[in-house]
């Protein structure tokens, strides 16, 4: 019951971070989908990034996006060409976008209780280290099913784990 | 009028984006400073007069209700507002924050007007004066 509520709650906020800041109207698909059929392109051009949270009840929610949304994403939401883009700008977006996904979720959820968010943290190592045990791991990590919402410029994916 | 504003945020993005929105406001003209943590802010604040202090609330080191608390605590900084632009969703850590004297705060996501409206009612209300020189006064906590 909580978990549904929950990605309902995640659904929700993620239109309204992706509109509000970023310009970019997305259609969340319903239930979970493989991630073969999720239309997201191979690890090495994924972006993602995971955060904590404790209240209620404990998880992590992570955010997957192909890193050519991500740079579309970050020249709206800087209102910077993508010549003037760096790194750090664009993990600086995946990262915000994620904490205000969060905090704009759990104050749906119950905004009365509080909920702790914790600092969320790039998983780009494991997903571009060209090592290859690291590589193998990632390919694993990443064939589990998500949810998917879709944008023009392509879907991004959600993954929710609750303790 | 022209005004001294210092952002504080670890994510260079968002401070960026807030930036953004206070030229669009109308602010283009003023002196923007930057901070990623609560105690750099407190150390920025040493060095000029700041007319109005933007925080994120969740930051490294210092967070943004533990940096207002130390602000109220000042002679001369206490009287400076803060406005906090955060994700955070629970209703009780915002009372924290309008309860140590926070002039306003915004939840991300925040449209443009929406900051522009917050950013005049603040800059009107409580900093109708002109600009402070307080270059002669003692900023040391």
């Amino acid at each position: 019951m909580a978990m549904n509520n929950l990605i309902i709650q995640i659904m929700i906020s993620i239109s309204e971070v992706m509109e509000t800041m970023f310009y970019i109207p997305v259609e969340p698909r319903d239930g979970l989908i493989a991630f073969e059929e999720s239309g997201l392109p191979g690890p090495d051009r994924l972006e993602a990034a995971t955060i904590t949270f404790h209240g209620m009840f404990s998880g992590t929610i992570e955010l997957i996006i192909p890193s050519s949304l991500l740079m579309i994403m970050t020249e709206n939401f800087m209102g910077e060409k993508r010549q003037h883009l760096t790194q750090k700008h664009l993990e600086g977006t995946l990262k915000e976008t994620l904490n205000m996904l969060a905090g704009n979720t759990f104050s749906k959820v119950d905004s009365q209780s509080s909920f702790c968010l914790g600092v969320p943290e790039l998983n780009t190592s494991a997903i571009k280290n060209i090592d290859a045990s690291r590589e193998h791991e990632s390919r694993i990590h990443y064939t589990a099913p998500l949810f998917v919402v879709d944008t023009l410029d392509g879907p991004m994916g959600i993954k929710v784990n609750v303790n | 009028m022209t005004f001294s504003i210092l952002l504080v945020d670890d994510s260079m993005p968002m401070r960026a984006v807030i930036k953004k929105a206070f030229i669009a406001a109308g602010y283009a003209g003023s002196d923007f400073s930057e901070a990623q943590n609560g105690i750099e802010a407190l150390e920025r604040l040493k060095k000029s007069w700041i007319d109005l202090v933007v925080t994120d609330f969740t930051m490294p080191v210092m967070n943004g209700l533990e940096m207002l608390l130390k602000m109220k605590q000042h002679d001369i900084f206490k009287d400076i507002p803060v406005l906090v632009v955060t994700t955070e969703g629970s209703q009780e850590k915002i009372d924290q924050f309008m309860n140590s004297g926070a002039a306003g705060y915004i939840r991300k996501p925040f449209t443009p007007e929406q900051l522009r409206d917050m950013i005049t009612n603040i800059l009107g209300e409580s900093h109708g004066n002109e600009q402070s020189d307080n270059s002669d006064n003692d900023f040391d906590f």
